[in-house]
């Protein structure tokens, strides 16, 4: 499912053109509490990023002080190379959509559209012209007359998307703005986003909770918990080379078992091993070794790689494509694995307490910090 | 063998609920009752008294044409239409002022100027009366203010509608004002909105319903406190 753009510029996970937004040291408290906390990145021009994070992580603070609905406690914030720490959102080059959407309900979709334009010195036809264009690319130009409460979610959000880009702003903020939407038209509309902000050109941060969403459009991730940036990087950087447990199981699910051994042959976390050979590098804090379920390999190709254990089944779980298997190794019933199987590879659906063999690849066997 | 120690407590539920049905259909049943003793009768009563002369002889809609005829009701109802017209304008025009000030701007100490609209809700509506006429009256304090004027008369009957509509106003427009979108403000920032456009925009539009609702609310209540003042 994850189309993702082949870039060469976004390969290491830093952007090499000139940034359009910078932020640097920027913390902000409410109260007591440290919501953003020295958070510093960059965002390069047309670069389409995500701040991905669970609720209450800081994301959407952050982004307000990017927008200047909230002012900084501490730190820059630099769009197009121009200090607006302590502008006013007006005087900052951007345009905004909410997950409410946020229309003007006595506006008309054109309406709302043009509200932006209206300021602005063009001539009358110049924006009506500007406002056909926009609905043109967010394809509403038959619903141009209705009011927001005649249209469906999904509409109202390309209304919201066209009226941010109405002025075209240098940036395009974007506040979990597919989050109120149901899954279909969700994943749709996250490809026409996407499509649009190629078009346009341009750059976008968006902050959502769905890493799903995260990976089928970012250039580039950044994850934050607990006001502070994790980890940045590609999707699949983030996804396959996660910095710690947090983000490995905020990005997807995750095996993980504390080391209990480590001798000269190598490393144990349950039914786990890793020789010293494979388990390179320094051990961090409180470490795990941890392996995807979509990594876990079951019967024959379990039997033909290294070190295969045997297994029971406990639990069958039929998702469609694949197959949630949980299994208990024997020697090692306290730690359960799951392991995740495409179906196509499964002619026959195992029962529970059949006995399996199962294998950990070492290459897939990831060493990580739980992060706390 | 736990058919009869289940029954009890499947009992027990169904007819605490058969009972709470009861209730809930008594009550309305109980509150139009109330009602129509408390306010239907009386006005009923009334209505069918004005069919009658003063010795209860039936005299079909005489009293209604005597009303019609009496040469001072053109002037009453002009009375009573300016009158809360003057009224309705003035407390709007301080209403809604106040309530803008205490949920859309940032000035301070907004908890106690909450508490001094909302003053006049709880005290007796007797003593702002007596206050007008301690501060206002024939001895009145502050009478030079009136520049000559007297209270006992239109000054007095709209500056006493103002007073005691103020707090009703800002609190119908508080409720306007307040559940009104803080992102559609934030969404009008960003388009580079000066603040009068948005206003004229955003909030005048998301408290409509607060207005009419204030203005249409005010309006007959004057109307009828008016009429009783000739």
């Amino acid at each position: 499912m994850n189309v993702q753009q082949s870039d060469t510029r976004l390969q290491n996970g830093a952007t090499q053109v000139a940034p359009f937004l910078s932020v640097g040291g920027l913390s902000k408290r409410f109260g007591q509490s440290t919501v953003v906390d020295d958070v510093a990145f960059e965002v390069g021009r047309s670069e389409f990023v995500c701040v991905l994070g669970p609720s209450g992580c800081g994301k959407t603070t952050l982004l307000r002080l990017i927008a200047g609905f909230e002012r900084a406690d501490k730190g820059v914030i630099a769009m197009n190379g121009v200090d607006v720490t302590t502008r006013r959102p007006e005087e900052r080059d951007f345009g905004i959509v909410f997950q409410s959407y946020a229309l003007f309900p006595n506006r008309t979709v054109a309406g709302n559209v043009g509200f932006g334009l209206e300021a602005t010195r063009a001539s009358g036809a110049q924006q009506q012209a500007r406002v056909a264009e926009l609905l043109t690319l967010v394809g509403l130009t038959e619903h141009a007359g209705k009011y927001p409460s005649q249209l469906s979610g999904g509409q109202q959000q390309r209304v919201a998307l066209a009226r941010a880009l109405a002025l075209s702003p240098g940036l395009l903020l974007l506040d979990e703005p597919l989050s109120a939407l149901d899954a279909n038209v969700r994943a749709r509309l996250r490809l026409e986003l996407l499509a649009l902000q190629r078009r346009v050109g341009v750059t976008a941060l968006m902050v959502t909770h769905d890493q799903q969403e995260a990976l089928a459009v970012a250039d580039r991730i950044i994850v934050m918990n607990r006001g502070r940036i994790v980890q940045c990087g590609t999707p699949r950087q983030v996804f396959e080379t996660p910095a710690d447990l947090f983000v490995a199981r905020f990005m997807g699910e995750m095996n993980a078992f504390p080391i209990t051994g480590v001798d000269h042959d190598g490393v144990e976390a349950g039914p786990v091993r890793l020789t010293l050979a494979e388990a390179s590098g320094s051990l961090p804090a409180r470490a795990h070794l941890c392996i995807r379920p979509g990594a876990v390999l079951i019967g024959a190709e379990a039997e033909a790689a290294p070190r295969p254990l045997a297994a029971r089944v406990r639990q069958v779980l039929y998702l469609g494509d694949t197959v949630r298997l949980t299994l208990q190794v024997c020697g090692h019933e306290a730690a359960p694995v799951n392991a995740e199987i495409p179906s196509a590879r499964l002619p026959l659906l195992p029962s529970i307490g059949d006995a399996v063999a199962v294998a950990f690849p070492a290459g897939q066997v990831r060493i990580l910090g739980d992060g706390a | 063998m736990t058919a009869s120690k289940a029954r009890p407590a499947l009992d027990t539920p169904y007819q605490s609920s058969r009972l709470a049905g009861l209730l809930a259909q008594a009550l309305p049943l109980g509150l139009i009752a109330l009602l129509l003793a408390a306010i239907i009768a009386p006005i009923t009563a009334l209505l069918l008294k004005s069919f009658l002369d003063q010795q209860g002889a039936f005299i079909g809609l005489g009293n209604f044409a005597r009303y019609i005829g009496e040469p001072g009701l053109a002037v009453a109802i002009w009375n009573s239409v300016s009158l809360s017209t003057i009224s309705t304008a003035l407390t709007l025009a301080i209403a809604f002022p106040y309530a803008f000030a205490l949920h859309r701007s940032d000035i301070p100490l907004k908890g106690l100027f909450r508490v001094i609209m909302l003053a006049p809700l709880l005290a007796p509506s007797m003593l702002p009366a007596f206050g007008m006429i301690y501060l206002f009256g024939n001895q009145g304090l502050l009478k030079s203010w009136l520049m000559g004027g007297t209270i006992y008369g239109p000054i007095g009957i709209v500056s006493a509608s103002v007073f005691h509509a103020l707090p009703h106003a800002i609190l119908i427009l508080s409720a306007g004002l307040a559940s009104g979108d803080q992102r559609l403000y934030e969404a009008a920032r960003a388009l580079k909105a000066s603040p009068a456009r948005t206003f004229v925009q955003v909030t005048l539009p998301s408290c409509h319903y607060a207005l009419i609702s204030s203005t249409s609310g005010l309006a007959p209540l004057w109307a009828c406190c008016c009429s009783h003042q000739h």
